[in-house]
């Protein structure tokens, strides 16, 4: 603790040094004192000659507002800055980008105008919750929102918008490999490829069963939809392959192709096409992608061939 | 196990006389909670979603966030076992400590 020194003066100096332009307004309730000065960025501002005791200690620009609390004993110095924390978002190509506060006004944008991903730094001056908005400028509609919540000054948050997440694809193969299993008498077996997998399924009267789980696990985060493009030999109404989410690779213990499923959804149709699952409700949850077949002579034998699997 | 769906395909496990009966054996073993946390959709029907995604049948997906589904379901098992436990225990004429 420094006492003052004395130099004739009564009460304390206060120098406080301030990171941004604006007005320091010193002030003491109690007291019924209050003292303004202005200063740049980078300087400070002296108030000489106070009381001990409590001071509040306000810097404005009249946009924004800092503000800090100082007990004076003696000569005494702080500095003060302006709240400051940053968003990181990188969102698609040919977009705009928009973060916008809790009560809808804008406070930072971007725009994205080239052919990749771009990361930019929003700057917030406050607390609270903000919503990142990426939108496409291609007239294809797409757009894509992020929540984060800003909670202490000097705060840094992530944010990673994307239209799509390629789990697998003809270039891309993010599934970690595959967990695969099938019946003893190899009714059902399963192929992998480099990038797509292949079920077979012969259609007896024994049960039947084959599955094909990624060995990577995956957030719907601010996904709301995983599908597959698949190619399906059968023309029954009744597919007997599904696609599904889990929380395990395997089929436990007693051989069960939906071990572990927590949603579904029935493969139906001839040829090439893609079916979405709904993950709206799926983003604290982490799953394994899984295609699977499990019956007694359900439907006739038939391939699925799954080309493409991704979330939007 | 027999659930029941209304017009926006959200399962029930009681029906209030306008809904439509299934028998669903993913459900099976699974508590009110959890059952009512889910949508389902019968084969050769389609919902949309209000973002305009339309999902076709026969899916089973939940609606309610599935973190919140699994704890009941946890604490639904959790409390099956409590009470087997009691009856083999009354069974027995002991105390399991």
């Amino acid at each position: 603790m420094i006492y003052v020194m004395g130099g004739g003066q009564t009460g304390a100096t206060l120098t406080v040094t301030s990171s941004g332009a604006g007005t320091i307004t010193v002030s003491n309730t109690t007291l019924g004192k209050s003292y303004s000065k202005s200063v740049t960025a980078g300087g400070s501002a002296v108030f000489k000659g106070l009381k001990t005791g409590t001071w509040t200690v306000m810097l404005t620009d009249g946009t924004q507002t800092s503000t800090k609390t100082v007990v004076i004993t003696s000569d005494y110095s702080t500095s003060i800055a302006y709240f400051s924390a940053t968003i990181s978002i990188t969102y698609p190509a040919t977009s705009t980008c928009v973060v916008k506060n809790s009560s809808g006004q804008t406070v930072a944008s971007n725009t994205n105008t080239g052919t990749s991903a771009k990361t930019w730094t929003a700057t917030v001056n406050a607390t609270g919750t903000y919503t990142v908005t990426a939108t496409a400028t291609d007239g294809s509609g797409k757009s894509k929102s992020q929540s984060v919540s800003i909670t202490a000054d000097g705060q840094s948050k992530t944010v990673e918008l994307g239209y799509s997440y390629e789990i697998l694809n003809s270039s891309v193969n993010n599934t970690g490999g595959w967990y695969t299993a099938a019946d003893a008498d190899n009714n059902c077996y399963v192929t992998p490829g480099a990038n797509n997998i292949i079920l077979h399924y012969v259609s007896d009267d024994s049960n039947n069963w084959a599955v094909a789980s990624t060995k990577n696990i995956y957030e719907a985060g601010n996904y709301s939809t995983i599908k597959c493009e698949v190619e399906q030999t059968t023309t029954h109404d009744r597919g007997p392959f599904r696609f599904g989410l889990s929380t395990s690779t395997t089929v436990g213990a007693n051989n069960n192709a939906s071990a572990g499923v927590i949603s579904n959804v029935l493969i139906t149709g001839s040829g090439v096409f893609s079916l979405p699952l709904d993950i709206d409700a799926l983003s604290n949850t982490e799953f394994y992608v899984r295609f699977y077949v499990s019956g007694v002579g359900v439907a006739p034998t038939a391939t699925l061939t799954v080309e493409r699997i991704w979330m939007e | 196990m027999t659930i029941y769906i209304d017009s926006e395909y959200k399962c029930h496990v009681s029906n209030d006389g306008t809904m439509r009966e299934f028998d669903v054996p993913f459900f099976d073993g699974k508590c009110d909670v959890f059952v009512e946390g889910y949508r389902y959709i019968p084969a050769n029907e389609a919902w949309e979603r209000e973002d305009g995604e339309t999902f076709n049948g026969e899916m089973i997906a939940p609606w309610k966030d599935y973190s919140e589904l699994y704890l009941a379901q946890l604490e639904y098992e959790v409390e099956q076992y409590k009470a087997a436990l009691t009856e083999i225990e009354t069974a027995l004429e002991v105390t399991y400590e």
